[in-house]
């Protein structure tokens, strides 16, 4: 009985983190048998079969990622057509189109955005888990991350009448990947802004303490249900208040988030209340 | 009139290259794979060709590394089509001697632009 649960164990490991959640399952069902009273060449052949498990499992996880960056390059190419042959439509005279078919083509203009988003973000997240990031280890400066960040979002939150302010005191040196803590930063401010509604306010502070570096990203927006808050990071998860005002996003922004922070040997937590506002903590090793 | 090669082995994204282009006043080339863009920029001397990166045969990249070892088309303004978004193959394009490379998907009112400012630069 104990092999088919420690599989069990094994697969939703994989399901829930991939290989490394498999590997932490592994390791504490084996704590769990050296616990137990197993004969010898039980456990060993036990040990096997964890390890065939375990093998095929990283296998299985390098085949998907592989798929999914070469899904994401084929859905381009489609995508590249619709798109762009529905901005040709848009842009031609306009009477030769009624209000009707403009809005259609704006419709199909949407999704096929709305597509795009999906298709990179999904590539992200795959490039991320096959552990694209190691290699790229750096200093980098979280204080002047921020001001760029601040600067990419400014037209977006003045579009949408969201006021923007920091407290940041920089410099906040730290080892990391620049890129993908760029994608972070990108991700919390954008969705405060998003999910904030007009004379809201956006607040990014960042200050050391201790062995850390803090960041937290407040918003005086919609928040999220309490009921909600655990699904934040799982993949595609949508809060219901976000879809039901039809916020576009992909629903993959903070697991992309998470697995960055955690890659990076850091934390991440949500604290929201619904319609008063959200605040995003993310601690950083230096 | 600037003559631009257009070699993409998508029929669709070829003929929307084609047309905007032909829009914004350019003299098109159009061809489907690298051993005609090859031939094509040999002979008719483009100013400019676009060149998608994954064709059968003769890749953009292969296309583009060839004309810069040719002294007869080493000046040919040269921008890449990728749909693949990983710096490596950016950093592949660009050490073949692309002057620019352009993401799929990607707005054709922002390719000409991109063209139009090439073309500008190497006027300057």
């Amino acid at each position: 009985m104990r092999r088919p649960a420690c599989g069990a164990a094994l697969l939703a490991g994989l399901a829930g983190g991939g290989v490394l959640g498999a590997l932490a399952m592994a390791h504490l069902m084996s704590r769990l048998r050296a616990d137990s009273r197993l004969k010898d060449a039980e456990t060993e052949q036990l040990r096997r079969t964890e390890e065939e498990l375990l093998a095929r499992l990283k296998a299985l996880d390098a085949a998907k990622t592989d798929f999914m960056a070469t899904i994401s390059h084929e859905l381009r190419t489609p995508l590249t057509s619709i798109s762009g042959y529905v901005e040709l439509l848009r842009d031609s005279d306009p009477d030769e189109l009624t209000d009707a078919q403009q809005r259609m083509l704006e419709v199909i203009a949407r999704n096929a955005r709305r597509l795009r988003e999906l298709i990179e973000d999904i590539l992200t997240l795959s490039r991320i888990e096959s552990g694209g990031f190691s290699s790229d280890q750096g200093e980098v400066d979280l204080a002047q991350a921020i001001e760029r960040a601040l600067t990419a979002i400014t037209p977006a939150a003045e579009k949408a009448s969201v006021g923007l302010h920091s407290d940041v005191r920089g410099p906040l040196p730290l080892r990391g990947d620049g890129v993908q803590l760029d994608k972070v930063l990108a991700n919390l401010i954008g969705n405060a802004v998003k999910f904030t509604p007009p004379e809201g306010t956006v607040t990014v502070r960042a200050e050391r303490a201790g062995e850390h570096t803090v960041l937290w990203v407040s918003d005086t927006g919609m928040g999220i249900p309490p009921a909600e808050q655990n699904a934040l990071f799982v993949r595609f998860f949508r809060a219901t208040n976000a879809i039901r005002q039809a916020i576009p996003g992909t629903g993959l922004g903070l697991a992309i988030c998470q697995k960055i922070v955690d890659n990076h040997g850091g934390s991440i937590e949500v604290e929201s209340a619904e319609n008063v506002g959200t605040t995003v903590t993310v601690r950083l090793p230096h | 009139m600037t003559v631009v090669l257009v070699a993409d082995d998508d029929a669709d994204i070829r003929d929307l290259v084609a047309f905007k282009l032909e829009q914004a006043g350019f003299d098109v080339i159009a061809v489907e794979d690298g051993q005609t863009a090859l031939e094509q920029a040999r002979s008719r001397q483009p100013t400019l060709a676009v060149l998608d990166v994954s064709m059968p045969g003769l890749s953009g990249i292969d296309v583009c590394k060839m004309l810069r070892a040719d002294p007869a088309t080493a000046g040919i303004l040269i921008i890449m089509l990728t749909a693949r978004v990983q710096e490596q193959d950016v950093e592949g394009g660009f050490s073949a001697g692309a002057d620019d490379y352009v993401t799929k998907p990607f707005s054709p009112r922002e390719l000409v632009s991109r063209i139009q400012a090439l073309l500008s630069r190497a006027r300057a």
